[in-house]
């Protein structure tokens, strides 16, 4: 894949219920950095080693959850192609005008049969930051405030008919299925995990009867060691941690969870494999879902698995 | 209200995001006064909340309480016939 069509997750916005308790862990305990408010009360952030002028975003709202999540594509052209794609496919579509998040061009948003919003955008404003483009450093001050993640990196969402998504995302969006975990019959899909890049993960999905819920954003880190870090500094906080550290099956991730202040589950994590277009995808079976999902436990997390905004 | 059940290590409330967000630590207060924290109205309802109904990780107890726990896990992972 040469990535022609959709890139990447792009931005999340994410509901809060109080904004100051939300914008100082955003902004102190997980270190991203402010960029912008806009004019309804939205904080916008990126991180480090991200360009783009946001890729999250909250919301305030009087509950938790996501609002939309949105996939940055390569260009313009590929934009109206993939809306045109999306309608020929049968999901309707609409257009959010350039502007109505701030430095973020014309959105195709469309909602998928799991009862997630998802948005397409080609432009976003790239902002200068420390780790210039022009002999960069290897890290600037920026990377040693709080958690420090290098990217917003992905989201595990829940809800129903996860197998329409996937033929949704891979047969209108690009993407492919990397991993999957079965239920005891062998055949229908507890989680999926696409990649539309050679991540091991761009969006995953967990069946689940409600619609629309968040399990968690995602953040990378470089190493193990600052997975640990991670887990300190949560610590040192009182963020009210899931679990971790540890590694998943699924991916080989090593990682952490825990919940901004409206009770959002985020994800620290680093490391993982780098798929290409001829990967095989891996499948977990019922039997082993303990290690897919925690590869030392090998047993479930009640709160892990039921715990959603 | 949570943290301190939590910290006696007791049980009986389940244990979400401890944060407002996720409403399976719902209880409703029968007897006694709470000062409350931010709160999804996806899991309190403004009716619900006027009859006593709240998210124990965003109590603060101001008095000796009696409650009842409504909330529970929901397990995901348990196959069912129809979702």
């Amino acid at each position: 894949m040469a990535l022609k069509g959709v890139m990447r997750p792009g931005h999340a916005e994410i509901r809060v219920l109080d904004m100051e308790e939300a914008s100082n862990f955003y902004g102190n305990v997980l270190g991203l950095i402010e960029t912008g408010r806009d004019s309804v009360g939205r904080v916008y952030y990126r991180a480090w080693d991200e360009r783009d002028h946001n890729s999250i975003i909250l919301k305030p709202a009087d509950t938790a959850g996501i609002d939309h999540l949105a996939f940055k594509v390569v260009s313009p052209d590929v934009l109206e192609q993939l809306d045109s794609d999306l309608r020929a496919y049968g999901v309707p579509t609409e257009r959010i005008p350039e502007g109505e998040l701030l430095h973020t061009g014309e959105r195709v948003r469309f909602e998928i049969p799991s009862g997630h919003v998802i948005d397409l955008y080609a432009e976003k404003s790239k902002v200068s930051t420390p780790q210039t483009v022009l002999n960069p450093p290897p890290w600037n001050p920026e990377t040693e405030r709080g958690i420090a993640p290098t990217r917003f990196d992905h989201a595990l969402l829940y809800g129903p008919d996860v197998e329409k998504v996937q033929k949704l995302f891979v047969e209108v969006l690009g993407f492919y299925l990397t991993e999957q975990v079965l239920l005891e019959d062998n055949q229908t899909q507890l989680a999926i995990f696409l990649s539309c890049s050679n991540k091991a993960h761009d969006l995953a999905l967990v069946r689940h009867e409600e619609p629309g819920k968040l399990h968690h954003i995602s953040f990378l880190l470089d190493s193990w060691e600052r997975v640990l870090r991670a887990a300190d500094l949560m610590s040192m906080s009182g963020v009210p941690i899931d679990i971790g550290p540890t590694r998943h099956g699924i991916t080989r991730g090593s990682t952490i969870y825990a919940f901004d202040p409206s009770g959002n589950r985020f994800e620290t994590f680093c490391g993982g494999y780098q798929p290409y277009p001829d990967w095989d995808p891996l499948t977990w079976s019922w039997e082993e879902v303990g290690a897919a999902i925690f590869y030392h436990d090998r047993a479930l997390n009640e709160r892990f698995l039921s715990v959603v905004t | 209200m949570l943290g301190g059940m939590e910290a006696l290590r007791r049980k009986g409330i389940p244990v979400g995001c401890r944060s407002g967000g996720c409403g399976v630590c719902k209880i409703r207060i029968e007897k006694g006064a709470v000062r409350r924290g931010p709160t999804s109205r996806a899991h309190v309802s403004l009716e619900e909340e006027a009859a006593g109904v709240a998210l124990a990780c965003r109590c603060y107890p101001e008095a000796d309480l009696e409650l009842s726990v409504l909330g529970k896990m929901r397990n995901s992972f348990e196959p069912r016939d129809s979702f």
